[in-house]
């Protein structure tokens, strides 16, 4: 049986936005058929190329990792990581812009200050917006999951599983150094307000400025390096040794941020 | 001699050009409760804030219980402070944050809880104990304040105007704790007050600051007894001849007229008498004309003392 062509609905729309599955058998079966094997993997190649012109238009990937992204791994999960991968600074910033900032300028401290070390305080507050962060992230991951194993059912359960699992991984791996930037300026600064407007500057106002500059004079695009925006698809990279750099990257940022906050911390008025 | 409880060494700080203590260097006795002094402004906050390591001093050390505050974990459960403006979490019942502070002071769990409903009990907010600490009023949260500094067995304990903004009667009761733990154990108290009968009352030594500098560090029998003045209350005014009688008597100095029927005389000091002495002596000779006083009170009180040094003499 050759395979059926069943249109998709609104064209461009629905090119970059997959439907789900039982959306577009609906549709089959008001054309009087159904979907076979043959239909359903058109469909998702249908699909994937869509998502692979997004990974290739948002990102500008080599060859291999445009491969890697769009061919080796599901691409809709791919794109889906790389939307992650954009936000993952604001959301990094909105759970970890008050770690200690609201409660330095309320002296909420004091209270803790005669019966815990200082270090305890700054490392305890980070380590649990770390740990915030992933239940968080967990939970959003779960429900990706779920949506896109039992409506999209695009590729193999276990491919995209094991794609997003992987992803959860990476996407941690990209927050660390945010929240431990946010350690940094909300010991810094005694108002929670000023904490996430400094942090979101940095996070996003510093990369769009070096974009800009970088329209003018292409060297200025290598201070995007100076902060973890410049690293962040090292961690989707297909090339093992620039994976493994981008994760110690990130982790010396981390090191660096956790380390200034740290000493900022221990000796400042509180 | 045993080591003080607080060694303030030299102890400087700044706040951009301000400097809000300026080389002060005093000691605190082991089991003292011990008042500190001073006007707004003084820097009383801002050494209760060094000796808690909230603050580092620009210059100069502190040493409590013989570790330097900088160790301050060393001193964990054995140091303890009412901070004066310090919030408590808004959105956290009031015992979960105390069983907290007393877990971090190093109870286990069954003991923190034990201890929690101790000390609210002892502060009357054991049936607040499942509110929010934002719902509690201005004089629940001074308590609740005052609860957890309380808490388990500390050495040292700093109160910082522990009964402002206390209607009278739980001021009373903040007092009555401060007298318990005096009787009871051997803890250090460090209390500032800007009242002054409730320092008199509770402290047995004071040091006053007045713009960043200490001005006065002794006992509170010295400071009042020190000013070599006696304060006569006749119950009415005196005539000229009654005070020619008594400026005429032997050691008798300045006169001042306080009020209606009080007058301040200036005892001038001798060898050979001690200021009791003196005092007989003169209200014998004043009787012998038929001045009787109707009190007689040796010394200034404390706040005239503390208006004296710190430059707001009462005319």
């Amino acid at each position: 049986m050759s395979p059926m062509i069943v249109p998709i609905p609104t064209p461009d729309f629905s090119a970059t936005m997959p439907q789900p599955l039982e959306e577009i058998e609906k549709r089959a079966q008001e054309y009087g058929g159904e979907l076979s094997d043959a239909d359903r993997d058109m469909l998702a190649s249908q699909v994937d190329a869509a998502m692979s012109k997004a990974i290739d238009w948002v990102i500008e990937p080599s060859p291999e990792q445009l491969n890697y992204l769009a061919h080796d791994h599901p691409a809709a999960v791919s794109a889906i990581l790389l939307l992650l991968v954009v936000v993952t600074p604001l959301l990094s910033c909105l759970g970890g812009f008050n770690q200690t900032s609201g409660d330095i300028a309320s002296k909420g401290l004091r209270f803790l200050l005669i019966r815990t070390e200082r270090t305890n305080i700054f490392l305890g507050r980070f380590i649990g917006t770390f740990l915030f962060s992933a239940c968080v992230y967990a939970a959003l991951f779960l429900i990706l999951a779920l949506y896109m194993v039992v409506k999209i059912k695009l590729h193999s359960p276990g491919d995209m599983v094991l794609w997003l699992g992987s992803g959860y991984v990476r996407i941690l791996l990209l927050s660390l150094p945010y929240i431990a930037m946010c350690s940094l300026v909300s010991c810094a600064i005694d108002s929670a307000f000023g904490s996430l407007t400094i942090s979101l500057l940095i996070a996003y106002l510093w990369p769009l400025l070096i974009k800009i500059a970088s329209g003018t004079e292409e060297k200025i695009g290598y201070l995007q390096f100076l902060t973890p925006w410049g690293w962040k698809y090292w961690l989707f990279s297909p090339l093992g040794g620039r994976f493994f750099a981008g994760v110690a990257v990130m982790l010396v940022f981390t090191g660096i941020f956790t380390f200034l906050g740290h000493m900022h911390f221990s000796k400042r008025d509180l | 001699m045993s080591t003080p409880a607080i060694s303030i060494r030299n102890v400087s700080k700044t706040f951009g050009k301000q400097k809000a203590l300026d080389d002060v260097s005093f000691d605190i006795p082991s089991g003292a409760v011990f008042g500190l002094l001073g006007p707004n402004g003084a820097g009383k906050t801002t050494l209760f804030s060094i000796i808690a390591n909230f603050l580092k001093a620009s210059t100069g050390t502190i040493t409590v219980l013989g570790t330097s505050v900088d160790r301050i974990g060393d001193l964990r459960g054995r140091l303890t402070i009412l901070p004066q403006d310090a919030l408590f979490q808004s959105n956290v019942a009031v015992r979960e944050q105390l069983e907290f502070m007393a877990q971090l002071n190093g109870m286990t769990k069954p003991q923190a809880a034990e201890e929690t409903t101790r000390v609210l009990t002892m502060v009357g907010l054991l049936d607040a104990q499942k509110k929010n600490a934002r719902s509690l009023s201005h004089g629940m949260t001074k308590r609740l304040g005052i609860a957890q500094a309380f808490m388990g067995q500390p050495e040292v304990i700093v109160l910082d105007e522990p009964t402002a903004g206390l209607d009278p009667v739980n001021a009373a009761g903040v007092r009555n704790l401060i007298n318990d733990i005096k009787r009871k154990a051997n803890a250090t108290l460090i209390i500032s007050s800007h009242h002054l009968a409730e320092i008199q009352e509770l402290c047995a030594a004071v040091a006053i600051l007045d713009h960043g500098k200490l001005v006065e560090n002794r006992t509170i029998a010295e400071i009042t007894q020190s000013t070599g003045h006696v304060r006569f209350t006749f119950g009415r005014r005196l005539g000229d001849a009654e005070m020619s009688i008594m400026k005429a008597q032997p050691n008798v100095g300045e006169i001042t007229v306080d009020t209606q029927d009080e007058y301040t005389v200036e005892l001038r000091p001798t060898a050979s008498q001690t200021s009791e002495q003196m005092i007989s002596a003169l209200v014998s000779e004043l009787a012998k004309n038929g001045l009787v006083p109707r009190s007689v009170k040796e010394g200034a009180s404390l706040e005239e003392k503390f208006l004296e040094v710190t430059g707001n003499k009462r005319n």
